[in-house]
């Protein structure tokens, strides 16, 4: 059962002080919000895969995060590709205000690798930090304690609500739900199973803050922390990399 | 021709890119009978019954139910035949009041008026609910909440009941009046295939016990028969229920009357007076 999605390794990514991969994580989302280019975009998209195998993810875990991904990718592609092509110079194919054209199609290449992009920096945080890391180095970023463990907690909790939505959907099904294909009426077939996550998260949020309370989460006086977080040599290194690669695509934009 | 309920033919099953979860279990589920699947966590227990209703397709060999393969329809299409109820009541929990929410399937069937009345009355009756119908449910305490779960499923009334782990959380009373309203709906009829870990209960109400380890049935016949036989059990990661246990031990202490395959109290009481060459009337 995965109750969240770090994955326990003694590797150089999960190594890295989480202050440094916050930075790196803004870094990448910067370099996949600022390229123009599908190969350049198809490369950090590579550096997004190769970071997390080389601090031993396993290879498994990579394909389980393009499976939500690969639908959202193929219809940004298809609906980008017939909508962007508008002012296209040379056109394969028009259908009124429908084209299609190299740049529609090479836009909607970067929009879709974009998103892809984006998940995978952020999965890559996820996959290399414990929850107690992130609260660590959200808190010495300089956000309070309690909103860095909520926003840790919240990141982690994903697959695990991930997990009851399909549980839930298993059940009702059993009932005779079938959710129909038509949009509409398909959001509203989805009440039965939305109620029941809901009430769901609401008695973990209920059990989760009488946990901490009953830890002494809370209690007055000064908070001490194990975790002492120290940037290294590595973490300079790290930073230094992502810091030219975002100026490497600040500069093949002319900027 | 008659088709079994469920026929399981060859079933392999993986979640993802897991090791197998099912390898090759071949089994069927007849009407009216009551099975119990028995097995250590992990076993595969649920994987397995998940397969009877469709909400799992297997990965090789196929699920028949009456004679249909389960990939041809959609799951909900099974609902008349088969109910499940999930270990956790708060997964199909979701309607304002009590009766609404034992009506929501028997009304994706189609039922509807007096029928439906009869369907909604009859399973809170069965449960005590009647006080609590218009309450809202997930208001309720953790055993109504589960009486609420059952009333919802039994009102399906399904030729088949699929128990989850449904006596989890619940104190031993609780449990064997939860179980005695659905051996009440299985005098009239209705199959049913109960997951436990309790080897207790599973004595208690099943004619016929499953022993799962690893992803394969590694025993399938009357659950006096497979409660008795210990190594295997153990193997399973199950403890043997106390009373085969004495009675293997004071076999082997010399009492070679003995019976072992006990599975109830009074069962032993009875055996050990016979044994003892006491009788009744005898010690």
């Amino acid at each position: 059962m995965m109750l969240d999605l770090y994955i326990r390794r003694d590797a150089w990514y999960h190594r890295l002080d989480p202050r440094t991969k916050f930075g790196l994580t803004v870094l990448f989302a910067a370099a996949a919000a600022l390229i123009g280019h599908p190969l350049w975009m198809f490369a950090l998209l590579a550096l997004l895969h190769i970071l997390p195998l080389s601090s031993r993810v396993p290879p498994a875990r990579l394909l389980s995060a393009w499976r939500p991904l690969w639908p959202i990718t193929v219809i940004i592609l298809v609906l980008g590709s017939f909508t962007w092509g508008a002012g296209d110079a040379a056109v394969w194919w028009r259908w009124g205000q429908v084209s299609v054209g190299p740049a529609s199609v090479l836009q909607a290449v970067t929009m879709a690798l974009r998103v892809d992009a984006l998940a995978f920096a952020f999965s890559l945080l996820l996959w290399t930090t414990e929850q107690g890391e992130l609260v660590a180095g959200l808190t010495r970023l300089g956000l309070p304690h309690a909103a860095s463990l909520t926003l840790a907690m919240s990141m982690q909790f994903v697959p695990t609500f991930g997990r009851i939505f399909s549980e839930i959907m298993e059940a009702q099904e059993s009932r005779g739900l079938v959710i129909p294909r038509n949009p509409l009426r398909a959001a509203r077939a989805y009440l039965p199973v939305l109620i029941p996550l809901i009430i769901t998260a609401l008695r973990t949020v209920d059990h989760l803050a009488m946990a901490l309370a009953a830890r002494g989460y809370g209690a007055a006086g000064r908070r001490t922390s194990r975790r002492q977080l120290r940037m290294r040599w590595m973490d300079g290194l790290a930073l230094a990399g992502g810091a030219a690669l975002l100026m490497a695509v600040l500069l093949s934009r002319g900027l | 021709m008659t088709f079994p309920l469920v026929s399981v033919e060859e079933v392999w099953f993986r979640y993802d890119d897991g090791p197998p979860a099912l390898r090759g279990v071949s089994l069927e589920i007849r009407r009216g009978e009551w099975v119990a699947i028995l097995g250590c966590n992990g076993s595969g227990k649920s994987t397995l019954v998940k397969h009877f209703n469709g909400l799992l397709k297997p990965w090789r060999g196929r699920v028949l139910v009456e004679g249909v393969d389960t990939r041809r329809r959609q799951v909900g299409e099974w609902a008349r035949l088969i109910a499940y109820l999930p270990q956790h009541p708060d997964r199909i929990i979701f309607s304002a009041s009590v009766r609404e929410e034992v009506a929501f399937a028997p009304r994706l069937q189609g039922v509807s008026g007096v029928e439906l009345e009869r369907r909604v009355d009859t399973a809170l009756e069965a449960l005590g609910l009647q006080d609590s119908a218009e309450l809202p449910p997930a208001a309720l305490g953790h055993g109504l909440r589960r009486k609420v779960a059952l009333a919802a499923v039994l009102a399906q009334e399904p030729a088949l009941l699929i128990l989850d782990e449904p006596t989890n959380g619940l104190d031993a009373g609780s449990a064997r009046d939860f179980l005695e309203v659905v051996a009440q709906r299985h005098r009239q009829g209705t199959a049913v295939v109960l997951i436990t870990h309790d080897l207790e209960l599973a004595a208690q109400y099943a004619g016929r016990a499953v022993l799962m380890q690893a992803g394969e049935v590694v025993a399938d016949g009357p659950t006096r028969t497979v409660l008795g036989e210990a190594a295997l059990l153990r193997k399973a990661g199950l403890e043997s229920l106390p009373v085969t246990e004495t009675a293997h031990a004071l076999r082997e202490a010399g009492l070679a009357g003995m019976r072992t395959d006990l599975l109830l109290p009074e069962e032993f009481a009875e055996a050990y007076l016979a044994a003892a060459g006491g009788g009744r009337d005898g010690r």
